[in-house]
């Protein structure tokens, strides 16, 4: 049997290896130099355009501060019958301003695949009990909210992101939520990990949506109403027949943008079949 | 400070000819220098995520990884928008991972490697990380974003699996 197990695994061993050739392997080097040069040099660009935005509103508001001052020193001067003129100006320019192209684009940048990767090693993390690495994922100035439910209110627990890494050791007690008959979930944080965040069986999910609604579960997309700004990496286990699907599960991982551009973690959400 | 360029080209001549390798055996087909390249792509974008892998490799496999994932399930969602006939061929070539014939010359080996691609996808995974492109178990472990216990369990089932197949046994037992 054990040599059997060896045969199988040499003859993996053995498989040929597939190489580019010298100069295919060039050609793509030069792509993907090519690639990252032109976006770096796109985004200096856009640094410029923001910087000649920045001295253009400048120089708008300086116009219509002394303009304004120019109107009242005429509506002084009682033979003045026109000084309703600069209102509308300030309005085209501040028009023109929100406008700036590309930059709603950039707001909303982000990739998918990244995304879904960050929300697996947020997994990770909580599977491993790495309180640090989770926290390096939260939100500075919004922390992290939990809820063993689809429902977030007023109320809902939310922890600090310098909480986080010593969340499992506190030994208070939160109302994270009511469950079944309308009773208390009164949980340490270690406790609410293990019994309702139950990562464990999310890495072996049916389906992961990232910024997808979930038809089956939320037909509302009741989140994206909590949290219109954000990107939600969903992990979602069907149910199983033998339960007629009932039994199905998800977990949301919320991110909204920090200051720089970052996705961050903000909330983390369980959803699962209500009576 | 080495700037982001000039790391992302020192990986690309390390790594390029391994991701290269393992996109081939991953998706089943020799046309993968696109892949390769958004490999790189990404991850140049992606800097500021590399702080939680071990090592370049390993970081780039799992892009590598998730792209191929990704390119498969949207060739197949492209395949069930359009309802146009098509070839036989070509719809076995597009629906997800359906390999062509890779390992042409290597008939016993295509044959395993077939087989490989017909086993659920957590033991494909280490088959072709593990097995064929010879990682240790904590750099599948790594690119995987599982525990170790889980890539030596799912890796030694996964050979038992393949090696308890009635094909197998026949050609080799037999």
């Amino acid at each position: 049997m054990k040599d059997n197990l060896k045969n199988v695994q040499e003859k993996l061993n053995e498989f040929p290896s597939y190489h580019m050739s010298q100069s295919t392997q060039a050609l793509l080097h030069q792509q993907v130099m090519d690639t990252i040069e032109d976006s770096e040099i796109r985004q200096k660009r856009k640094g410029v355009f923001l910087i000649k935005a920045k001295v253009g509103i400048l120089t708008a508001a300086a116009v219509i501060i002394i303009s304004i001052l120019t109107v009242n020193l005429l509506n002084d001067n009682p033979n003045s019958s026109s000084g309703e003129n600069p209102i509308p100006i300030n309005q085209d320019v501040d028009q023109e301003i929100e406008q700036t192209p590309g930059e709603e684009e950039d707001n909303n940048l982000y990739d998918p695949l990244l995304l879904e990767q960050q929300a697996t090693e947020i997994l990770q993390a909580i599977y491993d009990h790495d309180m640090d690495v989770l926290s390096s994922h939260v939100h500075t100035e919004k922390g992290l909210l939990f809820s063993p439910y689809f429902s977030v209110m007023d109320d809902t627990v939310r922890f600090e992101k310098n909480e986080v890494p010593s969340l499992l050791e506190s030994e208070a007690t939160y109302l994270w939520g009511y469950g079944e008959a309308n009773m208390e979930i009164q949980l340490t944080p270690a406790d609410y990990f293990d019994k309702h965040l139950q990562v464990k069986r999310f890495f072996k999910s049916d389906e992961v949506f990232v910024d997808t609604q979930n038809l089956e579960v939320d037909p509302t997309n009741y989140l994206k109403t909590v949290f219109p700004d954000s990107k939600i990496v969903e992990f979602y286990h069907a149910g199983t027949e033998q339960y007629s699907g009932m039994d199905w599960r998800s977990l949301n991982l919320v991110f909204e943008q920090d200051e720089e551009g970052a996705w961050r973690l903000v909330a983390i959400i369980n959803n699962l079949f209500t009576p | 400070m080495q700037n982001e360029r000039e790391i992302i080209s020192n990986w690309f001549f390390l790594y390029s000819q391994d991701v290269f390798n393992f996109l081939v055996y991953y998706s089943g087909t020799r046309d993968v220098e696109d892949l390769v390249q958004e490999v790189f792509i990404k991850a140049a974008k992606g800097m500021s995520t590399y702080r939680n892998h071990a090592t370049p490799k390993t970081w780039l496999f799992s892009i590598a990884r998730n792209l191929a994932i990704d390119k498969a399930r949207k060739n197949k969602t492209k395949i069930s928008r359009t309802n146009v006939a098509f070839h036989e061929e070509t719809l076995d070539q597009h629906i997800g991972f359906s390999p062509e014939q890779i390992l042409i010359g290597h008939e016993e080996k295509q044959e395993l490697y077939s087989r490989i691609n017909q086993q659920k996808k957590k033991y494909r995974d280490v088959l072709i990380l593990r097995g064929i492109q010879g990682l240790s178990v904590s750099e599948t472990a790594q690119i995987l974003g599982c525990k170790e216990t889980a890539v030596r369990t799912n890796y030694h089932r996964a050979v038992k699996a393949l090696q308890n197949e009635p094909n197998w046994r026949e050609s080799h037992e037999g």
